[in-house]
């Protein structure tokens, strides 16, 4: 078992810069030339293969930087616990790769052994906290670290809920001693679609479990948005990023574009303006240190 | 309400087949009341819109994979025939791993019991061959064997050389020709129409991995055979009495000797083994 994180622990918080996710067809570039950004985020799932392209793809940017493993099936709200077989797959792939760290999201996805493949949302209440504070600490314990959770965007609330989710989110990384993924624009998705500030949200989060943003768009449908993915990083995001810069110090930040996949040139443009922003709130801290 | 209750609604709501409003229009007057109970709305945004958002990815996200994974299937069924197909199969067998790549593990099964599975006859077997090509995207790298290894076998023990095929090459007899088709979607061509009449398994087609591609390759009905003795363990004794046929004169020695020398070439085997 962990033993309690400590204060002190708990503020050395690694630093990788400013990343992208890594989508299939940015493979072949990333077995040619490599990527040129600070590092990369694979969708867990993804690499479970034992061999061919996926694999090659990582070990050959894995010797050239900081990978980070982002999970969308582990479902650790779900009433179920994990599925034991994912989590030793999980850990084969986290002793292989070494990533920096492994996130997957504060949501439920499977019941009775079936699997929605969506990040269903959670009611904020006691026993919900219960759950998902007994299912991580198994998790983390079978992997042999801290995980960090991501908050998702959501379009349903429940009216049992007894917290905000930001109360939530804040006291399971208290109770299970995990780090946060803050998604900024699922912060924003939120906000839109259950009327609250994603200032009040950024506010709540303990400073130092906050080890990653993840930036991406979303797709305005008038009374309501949807995380889509799709396009660039609108300047709604921007700004709440420079917000949460401000109020979080360097966090290592990533660039999340899935949906209909642009060109590589245009996606590292992305990660080159958020470099650019954080430079300007952060000045020299924004940059990675050797 | 408990969260094993509230997930147990959630699901039954967002899987129904044919939407929420449907759901609730079908469900006693117990469930009606604990949907209104459990799920919250505002004025603009109603409960019943927020949660067919869910519903509505939940078989759009899937179905779209399965298009994804099954490209001949899907090209020779059409889009809205795919779509109700991977609806059923859906309901049917809801996915049971993590990994969202493995949804369509029982779709070839599922397919011979759907009514198209008689309506186009043929189409479960390119299921199974859609289903093989993306299986064997990420299996486990394996040794390959060269021509070199081969020639350094003593012709004395080649009656009792045993091969062994590298991971994820499959050999399917099907009743629809899958590689001239998966050539012709590929070239971006509309699917035949009428499709070709499947009248028996007379077309034999390798899927295979070379590196990080995977390939499908029509075979003459003797060296499907020769190749199906390898993928069995045969001795190469055995893959020419298969390679030979019933009449024991459709390919003999020398020629089987030929196949071997390209299979090998193609990356084919992945280990050479003598029984001394």
């Amino acid at each position: 078992m962990f033993g309690a994180v400590t204060d002190a622990s708990q503020s050395n918080r690694p630093y990788l810069g400013h990343g992208v996710g890594l989508r299939v067809p940015h493979y072949p570039r990333a077995l040619s030339e490599g990527l040129d950004v600070d590092w990369v985020e694979a969708i867990t799932e993804n690499f479970l293969g034992e061999g061919g392209r996926p694999r090659a793809v990582l070990e050959a940017l894995r010797r050239d930087m900081p990978v980070v493993f982002h999970g969308v099936s582990l479902g650790i709200g779900s009433v179920e616990p994990p599925d034991p077989e994912y989590l030793i797959a999980v850990r084969g792939l986290v002793d292989r790769f070494e990533p920096a760290w492994v996130s997957d999201h504060l949501c439920w996805g499977h019941l009775g052994g079936n699997y929605a493949h969506e990040l269903l949302p959670l009611p904020y209440t006691e026993e919900a906290l219960d759950v998902v504070t007994g299912h991580l600490q198994r998790v983390q314990e079978a992997l042999g670290r801290r995980m960090l959770l991501e908050n998702v965007s959501s379009y349903v609330t429940y009216c049992d809920s007894q917290l905000t989710e930001w109360e939530f989110l804040a006291e399971l990384s208290r109770r299970a001693d995990c780090r946060i993924l803050l998604d900024l624009n699922n912060v924003i998705v939120s906000a839109k679609n259950h009327d609250f500030s994603p200032h009040e949200y950024l506010e709540a989060m303990p400073r130092q479990r906050v080890w990653q943003f993840h930036l991406a768009n979303h797709t305005d449908r008038g009374h309501y948005k949807f995380d889509s993915h799709l396009g660039p990083v609108p300047d709604e995001v921007w700004a709440l990023y420079e917000h949460a810069l401000a109020r979080f110090g360097p966090v290592s930040t990533l660039i999340e574009w899935d949906e209909e996949v642009p060109p590589w040139e245009q996606l590292r443009d992305q990660q080159r303006e958020a470099v650019r922003r954080a430079t300007n709130v952060l000045g020299d801290e924004a940059r990675v240190r050797a | 309400m408990k969260l094993a209750e509230l997930q147990g609604l959630f699901w039954r709501a967002i899987t129904w087949p044919t939407g929420i409003d449907d759901f609730l229009a079908q469900a006693d007057t117990q469930t009606r009341e604990a949907f209104e109970a459990a799920f919250a709305q505002t004025p603009s945004f109603g409960r019943r819109e927020r949660m067919t958002v869910y519903a509505e990815s939940y078989f759009w996200r899937q179905a779209e994979v399965l298009g994804e994974h099954f490209k001949v299937t899907s090209w020779l069924l059409g889009e809205a025939r795919f779509h109700n197909l991977a609806t059923d199969y859906l309901l049917h067998s809801p996915s049971r791993s993590p990994d969202i790549r493995r949804i369509g593990t029982r779709l070839p099964e599922y397919v011979r019991t759907h009514e198209l599975g008689s309506q186009v006859p043929g189409i479960e077997q390119m299921a199974e061959v859609d289903l093989a090509t993306v299986l064997a995207v990420d299996l486990e790298d394996g040794p390959v064997a060269t021509v070199q290894d081969l020639a350094a076998v003593p012709l004395p023990s080649w009656p009792g050389l045993s091969m062994s095929p590298t991971p994820g090459l499959r050999l399917f007899w099907t009743r629809l020709p899958f590689a001239a088709l998966y050539d012709a979607r590929e070239k971006g061509e509309a699917p035949p129409d009428p499709l070709p009449l499947a009248t028996g398994s007379d077309h034999p087609v390798l899927v295979f991995r070379r590196g990080f591609k995977v390939f499908h390759r029509p075979l003459p009905p003797p060296e499907a055979r020769a190749i199906g003795a390898l993928v069995e363990g045969q001795p190469f004794s055995e893959i020419c009495v298969a390679a030979a046929g019933p009449d024991g004169t459709e390919a003999d020695a020398p020629t089987v000797v030929q196949w071997l020398q390209r299979w090998l070439t193609l990356g084919l085997i992945g280990r050479i083994q003598t029984v001394d």
